[in-house]
């Protein structure tokens, strides 16, 4: 092949829009014997792509990995313990067989990094919530009291009138006793209309 | 070159642990607007608390537990299991326009959450008391009294834990004699 070819191809492939044939091309000419010169250096990378193509799982790779999960071997499930291979023998020995035991270990961290993102969406929202003027009414309020209350500060936090625990005291128990007597009158009142 | 794309494809049933999170951020949310209760006049007549006309007697937490302190030797039993059980108490008064604040307060106390108790009305629809409870599974975690005739309005508030018989018992067993002036409870 042309240098001028091979190196119109390279460009090509650098930008991604070589044909699979094309590329095909271009692995065989790397892989050949008669690499101009000038285009050596490239060599090194096609043949490291071609190498590392060629690696493979291995035929027990699956159980290798259920192994070390500590989970049943995949034969097991079927029973007996017969190995893969002999069970099912349209499958080849590369590793697609076993695909689907290989696919808990890839998913793993990937998982915990959506569930920690998750959580710290959470956490923050929730902070929001909690460190929110808590006197703003909540999500739930009636629409018709957010719209009036919208304006009023914080007012969760009772400012007290009293400094003085006996005074406070005694306010709360003539309280207790007006609202006593008032359910009093209203629980005779009750019971006098039923009699 | 193939071989390539295979593992992105493992990278992609990761949507059921997401949407499982999703499912519990609103319930955390609901959680913590659940924390943030108060009483009904914080809720609905917060922005009369600064109002000139009205008076304003409230009692925090901080203080109820100061007054576990005090002397209550002198205290009957009633009272003070009542005020043991009690978490906060505030007052809202007024004597200008009573009535309408009374009707404002009727419209403003959100039903779903505050129940109608006890409602009595004397002298025509010019003296009421209404009570209002809201309740916490089984006991009664609010007390709200609303109270007005021509010479006041007043809205009081018990957040605790409220029982009923106990607080009617505090009244029964005393002398009714001075009792009259206290139906609205107004400060000093």
């Amino acid at each position: 092949m042309e240098k001028a070819a091979v190196i119109a191809l390279l460009e090509r492939y650098w930008q991604a829009e070589t044909t699979i044939a094309e590329e095909q091309t271009l692995a065989a000419y790397f892989q050949g014997g008669h690499v101009d010169p000038g285009l050596e250096a490239y060599r090194d990378v096609f043949s490291y792509f071609h190498e590392e193509a060629q690696v493979s799982a291995g035929p027990d790779f699956g159980n290798r990995i259920l192994q070390r999960l500590g989970l049943p071997l995949d034969g097991e499930d079927a029973g007996a313990g017969v190995p893969v291979h002999g069970q099912n023998p349209a499958t080849g020995p590369d590793a697609s067989a076993h695909e689907a035991p290989v696919v808990p270990m890839t998913r793993q961290p990937f998982r915990l990094g959506v569930m920690g993102a998750a959580a710290a969406i959470v956490l923050i929202v929730a902070g929001l919530f909690l460190l929110r003027p808590i006197g703003q009414p909540t999500m739930l309020a009636d629409t018709r009291v957010t719209s009036k209350a919208q304006d009023t500060p914080r007012r969760a936090d009772i400012a007290d009138t009293y400094d003085d625990p006996q005074q406070a005291l005694a306010a709360v128990r003539r309280a207790l006793l007006v609202a006593s007597r008032n359910l009093n009158q209203g629980r005779r009142e009750i019971s006098g209309t039923s009699k | 070159m193939n071989t390539y794309k295979s593992p992105r494809k493992r990278l992609r049933p990761t949507g059921t642990s997401l949407r499982k999170c999703l499912f519990l951020l609103p319930m955390l949310l609901l959680g913590a607007g659940a924390l943030a209760q108060e009483d009904a006049i914080g809720q609905f007549f917060g922005k009369y608390l600064d109002d000139p006309r009205f008076t304003v007697i409230s009692v925090s937490p901080r203080m109820f537990r100061l007054m576990s302190k005090v002397r209550w030797d002198t205290v009957p039993g009633d009272l003070k299991q009542t005020v043991a059980n009690l978490h906060s108490f505030r007052v809202l008064s007024t004597d200008s326009t009573p009535l309408r604040f009374y009707k404002e307060a009727l419209t403003l106390i959100d039903r779903k959450q505050y129940e109608e108790l006890i409602t009595v009305r004397s002298g025509g629809s010019k003296d009421n008391v209404r009570f209002m409870i809201r309740e916490n599974g089984d006991k009664i975690s609010e007390l709200l009294m609303i109270a007005a005739d021509e010479e006041g309005f007043t809205l009081m508030s018990f957040v605790g834990d409220i029982d009923l018989d106990k607080l009617s018992r505090l009244s029964a067993d005393m002398d009714i004699k001075g009792m009259e002036k206290l139906k609205n409870y107004k400060h000093k």
